[in-house]
């Protein structure tokens, strides 16, 4: 697959490019995204920024770092950025809380809704990097290696950082 | 992934995804930023060439400016004058008027460097 996209690259056809990449990587961008930022549209707007930044420089990209890779580093750089311009530290207070769960389309029953409001509060408390790898990680029942890969750390990391995470969830449930 | 906190995750993020018709959204960005880039792109082509061009005229050499005021018409110009010159006045007359014409000339040479960029810049202009 990412041969095929550096061949249109190298083709000049970049608009095909894009075409495969969008579908490719949306989810997994808006994710990372969303895991700094935690607010939706905050996240969506990266992710538009993202992928405007990507059709700009894909002509430049010479696949000597993988494509993957190339794209979680400009969403990192992206959701960091976005991140300093925020006025306020994101945090989800309870009315938040419960629109970030009806956007996300976490769960539809209105009896558990309330319950995963309250887990996902319980999320938002986590430390940066746990929070992240929880929601990375459940997001797609990705790998331990997708998520390293997305965040830039060990896989050893993110197993310990998952662990941690769950005890403390579990713990407060 | 059996413990119910597994679970209680995987379903509050299962479905953390993009507003529908993101997609649309993006093109339609997308397509304002090509119109956008192109917009700069040709004002920057344009700007570089208007420095280009000034930036030729400023390091090109006042003589080769000079240059090119010698022309068929400067010349046939200068012809016409001196046959007006010759008929009109008589040896001595020209005689005199040698130290006065070289004079003149030599000012005009001299002044050259600084006559030449201002009529090339041609203030005047619209």
């Amino acid at each position: 697959m990412e041969s095929g996209i550096l061949d249109l690259v190298r083709d000049n056809r970049r608009d095909e490019a894009m075409a495969v990449l969008l579908p490719l990587y949306r989810r997994r961008v808006f994710g990372l995204a969303y895991s700094y930022l935690r607010n939706r549209d905050a996240a969506e707007d990266v992710t538009q920024e993202v992928f405007i930044k990507i059709w700009r420089a894909l002509p430049s990209y010479d696949g000597r770092a993988s494509l993957s890779t190339w794209i979680y580093t400009i969403t990192r750089n992206a959701s960091l950025s976005a991140l300093r311009t925020q006025r306020s530290h994101a945090s989800l207070s309870d009315p938040d809380v419960m629109a970030e769960v009806d956007s996300i389309g976490a769960t539809s029953a209105a009896e558990t809704n309330a319950d995963a409001a309250s887990l996902l509060k319980m999320v938002d408390q986590l430390p940066e990097k746990q929070r992240q790898v929880v929601m990375l990680f459940y997001m797609q029942e990705q790998s331990h290696e997708e998520v390293a890969a997305m965040l830039a750390m060990p896989t050893g990391t993110v197993k310990t950082l998952l662990h941690r995470a769950r005890a403390r969830l579990g713990a407060l449930t | 992934m059996n413990d119910p906190i597994d679970s209680k995750l995987s379903a509050l993020f299962r479905g953390l995804d993009t507003r529908p018709g993101f997609n649309e959204r993006f093109l339609h960005r997308l397509q304002r930023e090509v119109a956008a880039e192109a917009r700069r792109t040709e004002e920057a082509r344009r700007l570089e060439q208007l420095r280009h061009r000034v930036a030729r005229n400023e390091v090109r050499p006042w003589a080769q400016a000079l240059t090119q005021w010698v022309t068929l018409e400067t010349v046939g110009i200068a012809a016409l004058a001196a046959i007006i010159v010759s008929s009109a006045w008589s040896t001595d007359q020209i005689r005199e008027a040698v130290p006065v014409v070289f004079t003149v000339l030599g000012l005009a040479l001299a002044c050259a460097p600084v006559i030449v960029p201002i009529l090339r810049k041609r203030p005047w202009a619209p």
